[in-house]
């Protein structure tokens, strides 16, 4: 019998987030299909977790001493930027796999000759709240300010990338994508329709953040401790955040779609989590790390890790979530066909690498903006200038 | 305990991937040729290395390792472990340095070897096996790995680490600011060498004390488990620990009462001893003697009369028998007794030394000389000068001296 041992790295913003339980729930199954159809095989599996900035420091170290990992968790844009700078290694996957993947999905992973990475489930971001406090989760902006005059505590993100969710219901989305893919000089005026839809969008924050139990965080962290603790009332939430709060708030855990408004649905972001692999496997480890990535993109595969976890949603088109014997499913899918209607293309990719490093100034407009330093049209000209640097 | 097992089973697949077996023979072949080289005559025959002084194994092996790794760039191949083992192998090299230029040159052999085995060894021993954890695992995950439960604390492998290196480290490291802070007080406070010392050991119970405390609340111990501590003792001290820990509150008792400290000088068996040491289940004494030193249950000093010459002050007084030709006159030899001791290094002018007449004789007269030294440890020195000055003294009246 061979004996062999896959190290998988997970990644994670921190190791709080991530629930060692929830993994093994993901990948137990996987490993004895794998038993089943490789029987002479005895697979060991080390699974490290790993935070995502200290992540390219120290894959670059261990790869550098043959001691890197043989496959990583990580999401879409984290495996791109690691192929890049040739940190993992480019795959090619079987046209028939490829093949099973949802378009958008592909679309994130294909590179020239292969795949980045292989995708394995998606996880998008909605609303999380308390239900002893919150009955019915809001369904519109304005259910949510009327919960906060109501005296129930709602806590937002400052970050960007949390906080995107609000540019649909406003219709600041589209505004920011055009800015974002225009090849215009900075000197060239702005559409005036873009600018008042980024202002209006800038004024409801600035008026939400005049509202005493609307609560701005810096960081997702505080939010989450904020609801665990019973501190909050609702926040945004990733999907991978989930067993946590379950672990903590139990049956009083609602979760539902992120709230639309005048202009739309929300507009969330969504995770797309990869398999990516690494440089320093043998051969024998290699082959056996596809063998178990393909296994888990089989749709009874995809089916079961979305029903264990309770998180994610299959990537492969041909397995759909079983929503009707999970209402937490269904939320998941609710939250992903809104990401998906308010996804524009390909192209928008590059963008948002595009507005990667002004992420800092971004986040300071909006501090300025919810501590009333600037109103929302100086924060809308603010923020059109940065969306037109080069 | 399980996961820790199957994360250390889980490092054994490394040794599976072409790149580590091809950098583990090189780091081997490096080693054997440094070796090798050393070893060799052919080093010697060389004309031009013969200026050169003849390197060490380690060296030499260093050498080798970092030789190999440009020689593994170029070839493409992977470097970082040879490169890893090359950095740890130096820094053992460099201690080896530090100890012979630095520490034996500046400290007593005794201090340096102490230092350099308690401290400086184990923390880079630490260090190195830290890095190798680190080069095949996260530290920060291996710590959260759960080891089991104990009074119905969870304990994991890397609460139980920072507290066992907490702990070493007070009961090692704590002299040194025990000692300053001591030198401090006793400058401050005018206090004798005793109290120092007996100032500095408290401290340092005091601060290992304080690292018990916080190590079993970092643990997680729960009131539960340490009342269930506190049971298991109280039945230990029925039985087999009552002698340990009776040693031990003796050894604090005494601590505070000051009447046993180290520098104190005490009559053991009628020999004047010095304490070097109260440890805590005994005090450790040197007798001058013989070099001997006494190691004795602390208990002894609590249940038994004990004689010091350092209670109040550090005078010792020694007495000197004399009989001397009746011819002379006692007035003379009174004073001739007296001048001899007062011109005798070791013998304090105050108190001054007095000669006594014990008795009267036919053919010779007693007399009796009492004078004090300021070391009680010295007495047998002072004693014997003494009597050497005065046969040269007396050497035409015929003295007999006891």
């Amino acid at each position: 019998m061979q004996r062999q041992t896959l190290i998988v790295y997970v990644v994670a913003p921190d190791s709080a987030s991530l629930s060692k339980a929830n993994l093994r729930s993901v990948w137990d199954p996987i490993l004895r299909t794998y038993k089943r159809l490789h029987p002479d095989v005895h697979m060991n599996l080390n699974v490290i977790v790993f935070q995502e900035q200290q992540l390219k420091q120290e894959l670059r170290r261990r790869n550098g001493r043959g001691l890197g990992p043989d496959l990583l968790i990580v999401n879409a844009s984290t495996a791109v930027d690691l192929l890049n700078e040739g940190l993992t290694s480019k795959i090619q996957v079987p046209a028939a796999v490829q093949n099973s993947l949802e378009p958008w999905v592909r679309s994130r992973v294909e590179v020239k000759g292969g795949l980045t990475a292989l995708p394995v489930a998606i996880e998008p971001q909605l609303s999380c709240y308390n239900r002893t406090r919150i009955p019915s989760p809001p369904a519109t902006l304005k259910e949510l300010m009327e919960l906060a005059a109501k005296g129930r505590q709602i806590g937002l993100s400052i970050f960007p990338q949390s906080l995107w969710w609000t540019t649909g219901p406003l219709g600041a989305n589209q505004a920011i994508w055009h800015l974002l893919q225009s090849q215009a000089s900075p000197l060239e005026p702005v559409d005036a329709r873009e600018r008042a839809r980024i202002t209006a969008w800038l004024t409801w924050l600035g008026d939400a953040s005049r509202q005493s139990h609307v609560n701005f965080f810096n960081n997702d962290e505080d939010l989450l401790d904020g609801l665990s603790k019973g501190k909050l009332d609702w926040i945004s939430c990733l999907s991978f955040n989930l067993p946590r709060l379950k672990q903590t708030m139990g049956e009083n855990l609602g979760v539902a779609s992120l709230p639309a408004g005048p202009n739309g649905p929300a507009s969330p972001g969504s995770l797309l989590r990869v398999l990516a692999f690494g440089i320093n496997s043998s051969p024998r480890t290699r082959q056996i790390a596809m063998d178990l990535g393909i296994l888990q993109l089989n749709p009874l595969a995809q089916r079961t890790s979305s029903l264990n976890s309770q998180q994610m949603l299959p990537v492969n088109r041909y397995a759909t979530p079983p929503v009707s014997s999970s209402s937490r499913l269904k939320a998941l899918v609710n939250a992903q066909e809104q990401f998906q209607q308010s996804y524009f293309n390909a192209e928008s990719t590059l963008s948002l690498n595009r507005i990667k490093k002004h992420m800092p100034e971004i986040e300071s407009i909006f501090t300025k903006l919810v501590v009333d330093v600037i109103k929302p049209e100086q924060a809308s000209q603010q923020l059109i200038d940065i969306l037109r640097q080069p | 305990m399980g996961d820790l097992l199957l994360a250390m089973f889980s490092w054994l697949g490394f040794l599976q991937r072409p790149d580590v077996q091809k950098q583990l023979v090189v780091i081997g072949l490096a080693m054997l040729l440094g070796r090798w080289l050393v070893q060799s005559p052919w080093l010697g025959w060389m004309p031009r290395m013969r200026w050169i002084k003849k390197p060490s194994i380690p060296l030499a092996e260093e050498v080798a390792l970092v030789v190999a790794i440009p020689l593994l760039i170029m070839a493409g191949q992977q470097s970082g472990l040879v490169l890893l083992v090359a950095q740890l192998k130096a820094a053992w090299l460099s201690l080896g340095l530090v100890e012979h230029q630095l520490l034996n040159r500046w400290l007593d052999p005794v201090t340096a070897s102490r230092l350099s085995s308690r401290l400086l060894r184990p923390a880079l021993l630490l260090s190195t096996v830290l890095i190798g954890l680190d080069a095949v695992d996260n530290l920060q995950e291996l710590s959260n790995l759960p080891l089991g439960r104990l009074f119905g604390s969870a304990i994991n492998l890397g609460s139980l680490f920072r507290v066992a290196v907490m702990l070493y480290v007070l009961a090692i490291g704590s002299g040194p600011p025990a000692t300053a802070l001591g030198w401090l007080c006793q400058r401050g406070l005018e206090m004798g060498d005793g109290s120092r010392r007996a100032l500095e050991l408290i401290l340092r119970y005091c601060l290992v004390s304080i690292g018990i405390i916080w190590a079993l609340g970092d643990l997680g111990f729960s009131q539960t488990g340490l009342f269930a501590i506190a049971g298991g003792l109280s039945v230990g001290l029925g039985f087999g620990v009552k002698e340990v820990f009776s040693n031990f509150i003796s050894g604090l008792w005494l601590l505070f009462e000051g009447s046993v400290r180290p520098g104190e000088v005490l009559i053991i068996d009628g020999e004047a001893c010095e304490v070097r040491r109260l440890g805590l289940r005994a005090a450790v004494l040197w007798r001058r003697s013989d070099n001997a030193e006494l190691l004795i249950p602390n208990q002894t000093f609590f249940t038994s009369t004990t004689a010091t010459y350092t209670g109040s002050d550090r005078m010792r007084r020694g007495v000197l028998m004399a009989s001397v030709a009746s011819s002379i006159s006692p007035a003379e030899v009174i004073a001739r007794l007296e001048e001899v001791a007062r011109v005798q290094a070791g013998v304090l002018a105050e108190p001054a030394a007095r000669a006594t007449v014990e008795q009267f004789g036919n053919a010779t007269s007693s007399y009796k000389l009492t004078y004090w030294m300021a070391d009680p440890l010295t007495i047998r020195e002072i004693s014997n000068d003494l009597k050497l000055a005065l046969w040269s003294n007396f050497k035409a009246e015929e003295i007999s001296l006891s």
